[in-house]
């Protein structure tokens, strides 16, 4: 079941939870920049902005075409900003932000499916042969809490640790898909293990 | 695969390294956050009093109502003309005066008493029948009312006792009775 593990962890996220436990919520920095964007400061918000984007990025672009993921990152940003009220724990920003990102991910599929039907190439190819777009289709077509942990790691270069803190996924279930995930891709890509 | 380096960067593994090198130009680069729009209009909050919940607690009030109702209609010792039939059907069986009290009996009437069984004993001599009434009750009676009981039980039994002479005569039978005397003279 390479999903349990990711349903399981966003079904905590719904509710503004985590489960990683390294530091109490209210006094990560994330928590404390959201109590300033609470009160109106736009600084704070750039820099929570800078601090989040790449995993937001991340996920979007581990299932939208390249072209959208640009958009669709301001999108969920604008949309976090106006629904920060809805928001029960500071320090669950990050999980936050990431079921967004996943959500407004759906939603584009589901825009694009009422207009016209959806091809594997606007799915999964990019109009690119080259070798790096070939391995990012690769990736893409893994499960889908394999894919994001990846492009979280290959692509935007972020830590097994630093993926758990911002996404808020435990580092136990990052590690685990981490690890899975790149043996199924070198399957895919061919690579002799 | 070097295990480490995948979790935390430390060590080398040439193979992520060019999975790194390859997938890079993917990486997010912008740094600018999103304009902001200047003002946020904050959405009212929904209403908690919910119209479809009244609605439907209404109706179940409602059906619940209806149901009693038609539960205690159904009941013959409630409903007016089904009470004069069930009342008419036991009273040919039970020899039990019902009392013709008003209807406005409560709902769950309590059950009716069962009659008392008075057995009768066959006449211990042919002169006077001793009725005798087995009820519990009768242990109770002080000497007084045990003495008024008897008292009663025997002009009860010579009253019988003559009225039976009564029917006999009417049925022709006393040719016999005052004839047996005559033979006996």
């Amino acid at each position: 079941m390479p999903d349990g593990e990711m349903t399981s962890d966003l079904f905590f996220l719904a509710r503004g939870e985590t489960k990683t436990a390294a530091a109490p919520l209210f006094t990560r920095p994330e928590a404390l920049l959201v109590d300033r964007v609470r009160t109106g400061d736009k600084e704070a918000f750039g820099e929570l902005y800078r601090m989040f984007a790449p995993m937001v990025h991340g996920i979007i672009l581990a299932r939208v075409p390249r072209d959208e993921v640009d958009d669709i990152v301001q999108d969920v940003f604008i949309s976090a900003y106006k629904n920060l009220q809805t928001l029960r724990e500071n320090g669950a920003v990050g999980g936050w932000l990431a079921t967004i990102a996943r959500n407004q991910a759906a939603d584009f599929f589901r825009r694009v499916k009422q207009t016209e039907e959806l091809s594997e190439n606007t799915q999964l190819d990019d109009g690119s042969k080259t070798k790096a777009h070939e391995i990012l289709a690769t990736i893409r077509s893994c499960p889908d809490a394999y894919k994001e942990t990846l492009v979280l790691r290959l692509v935007e270069g972020m830590t097994g640790p630093e993926i758990a803190e911002r996404t808020g996924l435990t580092p136990e279930s990052v590690r685990v898909n981490l690890h899975r995930g790149m043996k199924l891709l070198r399957q895919k890509l061919g690579i002799e293990v | 695969m070097n295990d480490e380096y995948l979790w935390n960067k430390t060590g080398t593994d040439s193979e992520i390294e060019g999975l790194e090198n390859e997938l890079k130009a993917f990486r997010f680069s912008a740094d600018q956050p999103p304009a902001l729009p200047a003002r946020i209009e904050v959405l009212p909050e929904k209403r908690t009093f919910n119209f479809f919940k009244l609605g439907f607690a209404v109706a179940f009030a409602a059906a619940v109502v209806v149901a009693m109702t038609l539960i205690w209609l159904r009941t013959p010792v409630n409903h007016p003309e089904k009470r004069s039939e069930f009342v008419k059907s036991n009273s040919e069986n039970v020899a039990v005066p019902i009392s013709p009290g008003p209807f406005s009996t409560p709902i769950m009437d309590p059950p009716m008493p069962k009659p008392k069984v008075i057995n009768f004993k066959p006449p211990t001599t042919n002169a006077t029948r001793a009725v005798k009434i087995t009820a519990k009750k009768e242990e109770k009676l002080t000497p007084e009312e045990k003495h008024a009981y008897d008292q009663l039980m025997t002009a009860l039994a010579i009253t019988s006792n003559e009225l039976k002479l009564v029917k006999d005569k009417i049925n022709g039978r006393d040719v016999e009775r005052t004839a047996a005397p005559d033979r006996q003279k």
